[in-house]
């Protein structure tokens, strides 16, 4: 887009101030340097100025370096809400709840697994069901799925799948509070009941990546993250609450639409419907939004579960002698209650994040002891083929509600991708340049080619240098494995 | 069945304008533009199983919405491909009734080149219109 109407407030923050459009009540500002703003699209602009209209917003509208449109909220969009006074919506948090992304440090060096990525990647294919249709291995009774809503990670790890040790390192110990199953859907329950431990398409993906030495950027934090060795192996998860929380979003988006009237409450578009928080929409869609975040939860534990006895079964090693542990499991897509310490002397908002990551600095409450120095890992996603990064989150994201990117952010639509790029084919060059990945669809994988995203590298450095990320260290994929 | 894809609306998702003559007719284009993300080879698709349907909404296009999203619940809660054969669209009063007989078969992974899940339809640029003697909709899938 050209960069019109934009007052400029930092080097790498863009304000458009809220005389823009009408009912705008905070302006919106833009992380981003210049020339990764003027890729944005005019819709994604259009939809974080929609945002700026919502009922007890505070501060801005914010879009992160990664955004793009979507629809209602862009994706990298963030907005913060005074729940009092206030509303949830749940396009602010989009179908996919809880689509996240979780990061896996092995003791094992490209050296160890150079003659097994295929093998891995063809065994990891064969175990984590992926693309449309997909069967998880686990149907749950009635009662034990209210428990798994409940429970989330907690509840694998009680029935077997990963330790104890795991909950430390997932956001929120892997279990939101005031999940309600009563909340649920039947239709919810029918989506996602068999679903559990699936993958799903789309940009969802499980990469193999190695941390090369001379990717490291801050040799000290990424030491404290787990990453000791030159060459170390890496797992990066990335899905979400599959058709369960899909279908969470599709019911109460659809109720507030008709309910928005009794609210005296109007906007621009009806993908940003909302209730007041703490109304009793507002509450039961809050509780049934819990349900999902777990559920998503759950369900990377459960792929993780099977990973693990993918390697294990290769190397002939326990998970534990393979030195497989989590580094660290963020949500992209919530709403949470948080305290924010610096805004009104400790007020709770409701900070709605759609593809966006919490992002603690250290000593902040909710992190594990080992980060309480470095700050909370923060996993940015790329494409199958520019690789990924691991940042640390810092104390200068307060002016994003410690708020930072999740991806890289498409350039190009998925139809502009599959006209550029064949899949097979990507396929084949990719293997060329040391990358092995096996998919589930190959018109899938041409619209996740490289170049129908940012440049990662531009991202990482527009996170940078408007301070919301510290980058530790770029992940280089040699296996994918693709919805 | 009647439906191009439309830029410049959303680049992370699909957006789709529908056509047909009738209200029955832009509903099966609203299935045909729903299926042409999710598989490539939907002729292949077998009517072996038959699941019967009944809707109504006060807005057409909430209608849209409910049909294309029994396609997607069907996907996820029983593993099915279904399309829409037999679709009686009535108003009466206030009130849009639809009664459709879906028919198909389970995902076979095999037999089906199956392409990208769609996730929800959105309510973004969702639309039904009458303009002249045509019905024309526009939506979003969140892919």
């Amino acid at each position: 887009m050209k960069i019109t109407n934009f007052d400029k407030i930092d080097n790498c923050v863009f304000e458009i101030p809220n005389t823009y459009k009408q009912g705008m009540l905070v302006p919106a500002r833009i992380y981003s340097t210049e020339e990764l703003l003027s890729t944005m699209d005019d819709a994604a602009i259009d939809q974080i100025t929609n945002v700026a209209m919502l009922p007890g917003i505070q501060k801005y509208a914010i879009l992160l370096p990664d955004g793009h449109s979507g629809y209602g909220f862009p994706i990298g969009g963030v907005a913060a809400i005074d729940p009092e006074h206030g509303v949830i919506s749940p396009g602010g948090i989009g179908f996919d709840i809880n689509c996240g992304i979780r990061l896996i440090a092995t003791s094992l060096t490209l050296d160890d697994i150079k003659h097994d990525i295929k093998r891995l990647v063809n065994d990891i294919y064969k175990n984590v069901p992926c693309g449309v249709g997909a069967k998880g291995g686990l149907s749950l009774t009635d009662s034990k799925f209210d428990d798994a809503m409940i429970k989330g990670a907690v509840w694998a790890v009680e029935n077997g799948y990963g330790a104890k040790e795991d909950l430390e390192y997932i956001e929120e110990n892997g279990c939101m509070e005031k999940a309600n199953p009563a909340s649920v859907s039947a239709k919810a329950r029918d989506r996602g009941r068999n679903q559990l431990g699936t993958l799903g398409s789309g940009n969802h993906f499980l990469e193999i990546q190695v941390a090369r030495k001379e990717n490291i950027f801050d040799a000290k934090i990424a030491l404290q993250f787990g990453i000791t060795k030159d060459n170390q192996i890496l797992i990066m998860i990335h899905c979400g609450s599959r058709g369960f929380g899909h279908q969470v979003a599709s019911d109460y988006l659809k109720r507030f639409i008709t309910i928005m009237p009794k609210y005296n409450i109007s906007l621009p578009d009806r993908e940003l419907a909302a209730a007041p928080f703490y109304s009793k929409d507002g509450q039961e869609y809050f509780e049934a939004m819990n349900c999902a975040i777990n559920i998503a939860f759950l369900n990377r534990q459960l792929i993780m579960h099977r990973v693990f006895e993918v390697f294990s079964d290769v190397f002939k090693k326990s998970p534990h002698d393979l030195g497989l542990r989590i580094i660290y499991d963020v949500c992209h897509n919530t709403a949470k209650l948080e305290k924010h310490g610096d805004y009104k002397s400790g007020k709770l908002l409701l900070v709605h994040r759609k593809g966006a990551t919490h992002a603690f600095p250290g000593k902040m409450q909710g992190l594990p002891s080992k980060y309480r120095d470095t700050g909370q890992p923060v996993i940015i996603g790329g494409s199958m083929e520019s690789g990924a990064y691991l940042l640390a989150g810092s104390e200068k994201a307060v002016d994003t509600f410690y708020s930072t990117v999740h991806g890289s952010g498409r350039v190009l639509s998925r139809t502009q991708a599959r006209k550029i790029f064949c899949g097979n084919l990507l396929q084949k060059q990719l293997e060329e340049k040391g990358i092995f990945i096996r998919t589930a669809s190959f018109p899938g994988l041409a619209e996740e080619a490289g170049d129908a995203y940012k440049d990662i590298d531009d991202v990482v450095l527009a996170t940078k240098e408007s301070g919301l990320s510290k980058p530790v260290v770029k992940l280089i994929p040699v296996g994918n494995v693709k919805g | 069945m009647n439906f191009e894809i439309l830029e410049g609306i959303t680049q992370a998702d699909a957006a789709f304008r529908i056509y047909g003559r009738d209200l029955k007719e832009l509903f099966r284009s609203g299935a045909g533009a729903l299926f042409s993300v999710m598989i490539s080879n939907a002729d292949c698709v077998k009517r072996a199983i038959e699941k019967k349907v009944e809707l109504e909404n006060e807005s057409i296009d909430l209608l849209l919405h409910d049909f294309l999203q029994e396609i997607i619940f069907f996907k996820d809660s029983e593993s099915l491909i279904l399309f829409p054969e037999a679709i009686d669209i009535a108003e009466s009063g206030n009130t849009y009734k639809l009664k459709c007989s879906f028919q198909g078969e389970g995902i076979d992974v095999k037999k089906h080149q199956l392409k990208i899940d769609v996730k929800a339809v959105t309510f973004h640029n969702l639309k039904v219109e009458k303009i002249r003697n045509e019905w024309t909709g526009t939506f979003v899938l969140d892919v």
